[in-house]
């Protein structure tokens, strides 16, 4: 397997011109990828966490063991030094998102479209109960990947619709950060006198200054 | 997942009987199970465990139900792929790494974004516990580049999962910085006093090791294989 270069994938996609935003083959590319992708990569992550990891004779350092057992169960005295969330304030500050959706890829008019083009060819495709596809099915001679016939299909289908003068929505990246207000939050009494006194600190000689060089060295790579 | 079994021993040996699971088989009964793993193995292979190292098809097989002995299975797969066993040899750890050491689970949580797919849609966002290198927290979708889209991410995961780890460390990205005022908010929440520096750590990428470390082992698993994938085969069709 060889790692292809960005660069030489831009010069490949810049000299066929098959790349160019809200276009046909990036509603397909989502519409077909984003659920295999998904699954592979959550997968992944959970095989990850199931794992053993091997104690290595020259760095001590490193915790062997399982990933989910040590995090939910560290071996003594390690201590957890997670909290319970605080759940009015998690409240509150889900509130001021709850407009972003952030599993949607394609807006639902979107999705439904191209649901349809694969629903009405659901033979072909070898559609499953659940509308998706199986992308370890193999198929043709010589043997083609299902998933990619039916990405080829629904960009052309795609093609074909756009060029006849409709229109498709994307979804909209939640941009506008700037513009965001955060829920007020009720500040702590502060006595200013003690403050500058500095025994609000854990030092009693005056404020703490945290060595901010020493902070960045949590790892040395 | 943390769910709490009582058993006694003599109760784990008869279930462990009645799935198949012996410690002696006889020796046609072995060839015969060897016979039955090589099957899954070679399913497997054929799709993208191929760039799993040994432990993680061990881990994967045991997912799948199929009991077999490490050793046992680890003969089967240098028969069946020596030259995926011979290619994975130059992938060996040869990069001299420090020591990182983490005091406990929820101490840390190492969060990045991984955008070697982002050219085609699909961005992924991450956190593993640095101590126990646990991903508690993934997630993969068209936009993982906004401070909006990563404050959300990070508040539904908290609300799937419950607790609250005591210090996030990230880069300097500009997506980061609502889920960094959220998150000591929430510390504040539970401790007035709670100090901005203790809760959230910006850094350097490169010393953001334990999330960019786990990048290298997913992009061996899986992304590479998808990247390649989409730019030779989807593409090169036409």
């Amino acid at each position: 397997m060889t790692l292809i270069s960005d660069q030489r994938y831009f010069d490949g996609l810049a000299s066929t011109g098959l790349w160019s935003g809200n276009t046909a083959d990036t509603i397909a590319l989502l519409f077909v990828y984003m659920p295999i992708i998904r699954q592979e990569i959550y997968g992944y992550a959970d095989l990850w966490n199931a794992h053993a990891i091997r104690r290595q004779a020259g760095r001590p350092a490193v915790v062997p063991g399982k990933p989910v057992v040590l995090y939910f169960h560290p071996p003594a005295p390690t201590a957890d030094y997670g909290s319970v969330v605080p759940e009015n304030r998690l409240q509150q500050l889900l509130q001021t998102v709850e407009a972003y959706e952030p599993n949607e890829y394609l807006p639902t008019a979107t999705m439904q479209f191209c649901q349809n083009i694969f629903d009405s060819h659901a033979l072909e495709l070898q559609i499953q109960d659940d509308g998706g596809l199986d992308y370890t099915i193999v198929i043709g001679e010589p043997p083609v990947f299902l998933h990619q016939v039916a990405y080829i299909f629904l960009r052309d289908s795609l093609s074909q619709h756009l060029a006849d003068g409709n229109e498709l929505p994307m979804s909209e990246i939640p941009r506008g950060a700037y513009n965001w207000v955060p829920p007020p939050v009720a500040l702590p009494d502060v006595d200013l006198q003690e403050f500058e006194a500095g025994s609000i600190y854990n030092g009693s000689d005056g404020p703490e200054y945290i060595d901010w060089d020493d902070r960045y060295l949590d790892g040395a790579d | 997942m943390t769910t709490t079994i009582c058993l006694s021993v003599v109760s784990l040996i008869r279930l462990r009987l009645a799935l198949g699971m012996r410690r002696r088989y006889d020796t046609s009964v072995m060839l015969q199970h060897n016979q039955q793993v090589r099957a899954v193995l070679e399913r497997e292979l054929r799709g993208h465990s191929a760039l799993y190292g040994r432990r993680l098809t061990y881990t994967r097989l045991k997912q799948l139900g199929v009991p077999v002995a490490r050793n046992r299975m680890y003969e089967l797969i240098r028969e069946i792929d020596p030259e995926g066993v011979a290619s994975r040899q130059f992938g060996q750890q040869n990069i001299v790494r420090g020591d990182y050491t983490v005091a406990g689970p929820n101490r840390i949580l190492s969060v990045d974004g991984h955008h070697k797919l982002s050219l085609y849609g699909f961005e992924v966002y991450a956190g593993i516990d640095a101590y126990s290198r646990y991903i508690t927290w993934i997630h993969v979708g068209i936009s993982t580049r906004t401070a909006i889209a990563v404050l959300r991410l990070y508040l539904d995961h908290l609300k799937e999962h419950g607790t609250l780890p005591y210090t996030i460390r990230s880069d300097r990205g500009t997506e980061t910085h609502m889920m960094a005022n959220a998150h000591c908010q929430l510390h504040q929440e539970l401790n007035p006093n709670a100090a901005w520096n203790d809760h959230y750590w910006y850094g350097t990428s490169t010393a953001n090791q334990r999330i960019e470390s786990w990048w290298r082992h997913m992009s061996k698993g899986q992304t590479i294989v998808w990247k390649v994938y989409i730019a030779d085969k989807v593409y090169g069709y036409d």
